[in-house]
């Protein structure tokens, strides 16, 4: 029943998964950790869709490199995963790696790395309603070989398909569960993706409601500023009010291009 | 369980309480010690969790032990500043049962502090059901958090959720208003600040830092 300390204290020291934006992983403090649900929220169009993509490709970064060298799992409620844009991505992180590579251990590791076997390490999946939301959830409860679960977008189908909300409160708290315990048992890197509605005043209020708002360890705020630029903000959790900016480009996401005065 | 002596009670009272480096809550509360069942009720992101790891920063720092009952994975952040002791015990639970079954294994363990953190959630999936046993494992969560309290200081962690035109409550509905023996709301401030209280006129302010959190009376 109880743990021992020093399996607790081994989340201290986890690799986390980078963003590829400098001001971004500074703002999630390093990166997205194994063992997190972080929640990344916007409207239609605020780059949520684009994170997740890269996101996916980030983990299967080498371990020479600092990454976490472990599959991904892309949830696709909404269809549209773009196969060509991970490809595109994925390039464009191998042709980074490249450039950094420096000491011989690092330059072994990029003469065998490839597109398709970046590729071949994320996979995805089309859910089209919650039931498969919740089989597929239960599947990879049992034996999950994935070291990240990104689910995009979560709230899609629940905001329309129930009359009844007591059911849909009860199912959003019973996969809350189920999310937590895969979490904690597989050490996985959960990331959700929420959508924003209006409220009273005019502002936007996440999705899924109040109970639904305390299941992840962090919420990220996303917007779109102008342009390629974006902006993120730290809704819950560490850093909570802070705000970076970052760019997505045909490279996918990056830091935001230096001000010319 | 037989009656016990007053001054044994007593005794044990002052073994297992702890020194803290929060006295606005200390006195929000009515005290900060074993007896207390403490209830931190907010939106998300206000910082309830971080005010219970706060206190249990403190419990370790004075070389008592403490237990953490978490639905959610415990992640380095709210590791970090915490002595690297073995009097920190976590479990995990991912159902109403298994938090039955952790509380009644606290029972042996002479924890001064016990936070709860995250569990509406459980207790949200067994209310939902049609039938009454959602109430009745309801109050075998409030016994045996009382059965607990005997001996510690417990502290746990609620949401809201939405009681009709546009306005929040205390999740877990009127029949768990009973089971902490003080609430403390907590909010948000549009201008980013947090608030606390526990009855509207006496109200403080809740800031959290990288070290910790600290607690100011708003006057």
């Amino acid at each position: 029943v109880f743990l021992k300390s020093e399996h607790v204290m081994e989340a201290v020291c986890s690799t986390p998964v980078i963003t590829f934006s400098s001001n971004l992983d500074t703002l999630l403090g390093g990166g997205i950790v194994p063992g997190e649900i972080i929640e990344f929220l916007g409207e239609p169009g605020s780059g949520t869709s684009q994170l997740c993509l890269q996101l996916a490709v980030d983990c299967t970064i080498p371990k020479t490199f600092g990454g976490r060298n472990c599959r991904s799992l892309l949830v696709d409620c909404n269809g549209d995963t773009c196969e060509i844009r991970l490809n595109q991505m994925a390039e464009a992180a191998l042709a980074h790696l490249n450039l950094i590579a420096r000491n011989k251990e690092e330059k072994d590791t990029m003469s065998r790395l490839t597109t398709r076997e970046m590729l071949s390490n994320v996979h995805s999946v089309r859910c089209t309603d919650y039931t498969q939301l919740l089989a597929l959830i239960n599947n990879i409860s049992e034996e999950c070989d994935y070291g990240a679960v990104l689910i995009d977008a979560l709230a899609t189908h629940f905001r329309h398909e129930f009359d009844d909300m007591r059911q849909r409160t009860n199912i959003l708290a019973e996969l809350s569960n189920k999310l937590h315990r895969l979490c904690i048992k597989h050490n996985v890197t959960l990331v959700t993706v929420n959508q924003v509605r209006m409220d009273r005043e005019g502002g936007v209020q996440p999705c899924l409601g109040e109970s639904w708002s305390h299941t992840a360890h962090r919420r990220v705020f996303l917007r779109r500023v102008s342009g390629d630029v974006y902006s993120a903000t730290v809704m819950k959790g560490e850093r909570s009010g802070e705000t970076a900016n970052f760019r997505i480009s045909s490279r996918g996401i990056r830091d935001c291009l230096p001000q010319t005065t | 369980m037989f009656p016990t002596p007053c001054d044994w009670l007593l005794r044990q009272n002052k073994k297992l309480s702890f020194p803290h480096t929060l006295p606005v809550l200390d006195q929000l509360t009515g005290g900060l010690h074993p007896g207390q069942v403490i209830e931190l009720c907010g939106p998300s992101g206000v910082g309830k969790s971080r005010v219970c790891w706060h206190l249990l920063r403190d419990c370790l720092h004075a070389g008592k032990k403490a237990v953490v009952v978490s639905s959610r994975k415990i992640l380095g952040s709210d590791l970090k500043n915490l002595p690297n002791s073995t009097n920190l015990s976590v479990s995990y639970v991912s159902s109403v049962y298994e938090l039955l079954t952790t509380l009644a294994a606290l029972e042996s363990m002479q924890a001064s502090l016990i936070v709860i953190d995250g569990v509406q959630s459980l207790l949200q999936a067994v209310l939902g059901a049609a039938n009454f046993r959602g109430h009745a494992l309801l109050n075998d969560v409030k016994c045996a958090i009382s059965t607990v309290a005997v001996k510690s200081l417990v502290m746990y962690t609620n949401g809201l959720v939405s009681v009709g035109d546009g306005n929040h409550g205390p999740a877990l509905g009127r029949a768990w208003e009973m089971a902490p023996s003080v609430r403390i709301m907590m909010l948000k401030e549009p201008d980013g600040g947090r608030v606390m209280w526990r009855n509207r006129e006496c109200t403080a302010r809740l800031v959290v830092g990288d070290l910790g959190v600290t607690i100011t009376w708003c006057d």
